[in-house]
């Protein structure tokens, strides 16, 4: 062998080594963190369909957006109170299907939330709210008998628009299926809610009723 | 550069390395999916002891016997080769239930002995749920369906003192299942111990025999 193609050869290994290395560079580079790496397996849909996780359902039909919440009292005896924002309440009315057994939608920040189009994720607020209310996560669904309900939300207006609920059956999700529903809210049309929402929306126990 | 000739020898070698190569990989993939496995299985019911109906099966040191079962309905439709027991409301429920549109009522009354041997303590942790062809399954209604206890482990006599059950006797429980109009038909009551996992038994329908069940159940025949 000529010590030219000896050389040639050399060369040829040294890139090797090279493209090898770099390689180990851009996987390590690019190795998702534990977060990314547990993350639940999302199945993506729009506001006005059903979307299926491994073990649920859920449909979000309508919204509504107000300043001000008329509640119940805590107790039946207690007065009625009202709760307001420097933000929105955003009431989502959904309905929860359950496809394998009983279940309840868990009302904790790592089952249901809020992402926004900014990647801010925003709890939801049903925790706060008196007990007794037609929440949804206060209801048990069943295979083939459903429950409906409100989730509630408190955010700032201007991070509505893009804003996806984000939905899971157990308070960790880890590896587990989680619902993404875009919730279809443009800038325009937070707009026009805004201007048009009513100044309060009386919450009951006797259902949705806005 | 001298290039080494392939030798019997060296080719047996090869085939050793490949052979251990290939178990070490069985090895490492399988051991892990087994003792998930195997964890799996001691904490969910996974293995089912099929009982025929009007039949009776061991099970946690108890026999179990599903002695009647029957189909509530909001129309009053009744299910066929069970026990006739009327519509929404029946002579023997506790209180009015108002069924969804689309819902029925599945009821299922067993007997259970339990041995000498049990400790009875276990029976408060007995699960019953009912399932369909396709998996699903629907848990027990909260609320009793009748005078009798709803549960394995206790309940309460005509003058409301706990009573709870005594090995060598048939305890007798009923609960109820608010499952969809369209599977009542063919949902399977089961019964499940958490220390007896992965085993649980599962109940064949069309039971027709009552007290003739629980006569030939306590006699031992």
């Amino acid at each position: 062998m000529t010590s030219r193609r000896r050389l040639a050869r050399r060369a040829a290994d040294a890139l090797l080594v090279l493209v090898g290395l770099s390689a180990m560079v851009w996987m390590d580079r690019h190795r998702p963190n534990l977060t990314a790496n547990q993350a639940p397996f999302p199945t993506r849909g729009t506001i006005g369909a059903q979307v299926r996780g491994r073990d649920f359902a859920l449909t979000v039909d309508r919204l509504a957006l107000t300043r001000a919440l008329e509640l119940p009292g805590t107790l039946s005896s207690a007065p009625p109170q009202r709760r307001e924002t420097n933000g929105v309440w955003l009431l989502v009315d959904a309905r929860l299907d359950a496809l394998i057994e009983p279940m309840a939608l868990p009302d904790s920040f790592g089952a249901l939330s809020l992402r926004t189009r900014d990647g801010l994720v925003y709890a939801s607020a049903g925790g706060r709210m008196p007990m007794g209310l037609s929440l949804l996560t206060a209801a048990t669904a069943a295979p083939g008998i459903p429950a409906r309900g409100l989730l509630v939300f408190e955010l700032p207006p201007e991070r509505l628009p893009g804003a996806v609920l984000i939905a899971s059956s157990r308070s960790l999700p880890a590896l587990d299926s989680a619902v993404e529903i875009d919730l279809r809210l443009t800038d325009a049309d937070v707009r026009r809610r805004i201007e048009t929402m009513p100044a309060s929306i009386t919450l009951d126990r006797s259902g949705v009723s806005w | 550069m001298v290039i080494p000739a392939i030798t019997p020898m060296s080719r047996a070698r090869w085939w050793a390395y490949l052979i251990g190569s290939v178990l070490l990989a069985a090895f490492a993939v399988g051991r892990p999916l087994w003792r998930g496995w195997s964890e799996y299985a001691r904490t969910h019911p996974v293995s089912p002891i099929a009982v025929a109906a009007g039949q009776e099966g061991q099970y946690a040191g108890a026999q179990w016997r599903l002695v009647e079962s029957s189909v509530e309905t909001k129309s009053g439709e009744t299910q066929s080769g069970e026990t006739q027991s009327g519509e929404t409301q029946s002579a023997s429920a506790v209180g009015v239930r108002r069924l969804r549109p689309g819902t029925a009522l599945f009821r299922a009354r067993f007997t259970l002995i339990p041995s000498q041997a049990m400790d009875l303590k276990l029976l408060s942790r007995c699960r019953v749920q009912v399932r369909d062809r396709a998996g699903r399954r629907w848990n027990t209604y909260g609320a009793r369906i009748s005078k009798l206890p709803n549960n394995c482990g206790s309940g309460y006599d005509a003058q409301y003192r706990q009573i709870t059950p005594k090995a060598g006797e048939p305890w007798t429980f009923e609960v109820g299942f608010v499952v969809p109009e369209d599977v009542v038909r063919e949902v399977e009551p089961e019964i499940l111990l958490p220390t007896a996992l992965p085993n649980y038994l599962r109940f064949s329908r069309n039971v027709t025999s009552t007290a003739a069940a629980s006569r030939q159940m306590r006699s031992g025949s």
